[in-house]
């Protein structure tokens, strides 16, 4: 039942984005810059700092309910909350090193394209994590952390 | 720590990687006016206003034991200290402002505006990188630290 919900909540916000993107006249291929994946990427790697590879995996399979485990859910949502933390704050400073970049070239137009495309789509990549992935995650995990505590 | 230092060294690699791939020069990015007055309020919250917290945070660093009553008071001198950062950077961000007011109409108002400019984005700029850096990963330690401590304590 879990699934049939992801399923439904995956296929209602893409289709909300492919029609705002079709009204819009964008293109896929429009959202691609490797420059600013590998920084959120740069942004994401932070998580690793604190929790262990397995931890990170046992929170999503805890948090997509495909089986039990010893972790703790709250540990579990704490390590989802810190990795769209981390990717948020990524995407932040990447909006500023962009807008900083083409402030500094006002008037090259080539350099000026590159800089807003740091600009934006850095905090474009870190912000659909955050909406695709985390957001549902989490609200997954509090559910289960709910039931924990009532029963 | 071997572990850490690869992460965060990785980490620098790609933003370095992402650097090169827009050409941009790290040097663009350098004011020492807010990183020495960021630094210096740092310090001053770290030695005067959080209490034992230096001390705790070596402590949380080599991995010792601290009571949860500690990791807590960490917890808080952080919020707190992250809250003092970013009064601080608004306090140098209005002296600025002030600073391009009073050259109003002067010939080279545009120049102190664009300083203006470059001191708000990389005021912001800096805070980010500190709260990514530094206060996001010790906070989650502390917390991670203090939930397994809260568990052993309600034996579950």
């Amino acid at each position: 039942m879990k699934w049939i919900k992801s399923l439904f909540y995956f296929v209602l916000m893409g289709l909300a984005v492919s029609f705002f993107m079709a009204v819009n006249g964008l293109h896929g291929l429009d959202l691609w810059d490797p420059a600013s994946l590998i920084f959120i990427l740069a942004g994401w790697l932070f998580v690793f700092l604190n929790y262990s590879p397995s931890e990170i995996f046992q929170a999503f399979v805890q948090a997509l309910g495909l089986r039990n485990s010893d972790q703790s859910l709250k540990l579990s949502y704490q390590i989802l909350g810190n990795l769209g933390k981390y990717g948020l704050l990524a995407g932040a400073a990447c909006f500023l090193i962009g807008t900083v970049q083409a402030l500094g070239n006002l008037d090259d137009l080539k350099a000026l394209g590159m800089a807003l495309a740091l600009s934006l789509l850095g905090l474009i990549y870190a912000l659909g994590v955050y909406l695709f992935v985390v957001i549902p995650l989490q609200n997954a995990l509090q559910h289960q952390i709910c039931e924990q505590e009532v029963y | 720590m071997l572990k850490r230092f690869f992460i965060v060294g990785l980490s620098g690699l790609l933003v370095f990687l992402s650097f090169l791939m827009n050409n941009q020069k790290l040097f663009d990015y350098y004011t020492p006016d807010l990183i020495l007055g960021l630094g210096l309020g740092g310090l001053a919250f770290a030695m005067v206003l959080g209490k034992g917290m230096p001390l705790a945070l070596l402590r949380l660093l080599k991995r010792e034991f601290l009571e949860a009553y500690q990791l807590q008071q960490l917890l808080a001198s952080f919020r707190h200290a992250w809250r003092f950062l970013l009064c601080l950077t608004g306090f140098f961000y209005l002296l600025q402002t002030l600073q391009i007011l009073t050259h109003a109409g002067d010939k080279k108002a545009l120049a102190y505006l664009g300083t203006w400019l470059a001191l708000s984005l990389l005021g912001g700029l800096y805070l980010i990188l500190l709260r990514w850096a530094v206060f996001l990963p010790l906070q989650a330690a502390v917390q991670k630290r203090l939930l397994s401590e809260i568990q052993e304590i309600s034996g579950v």
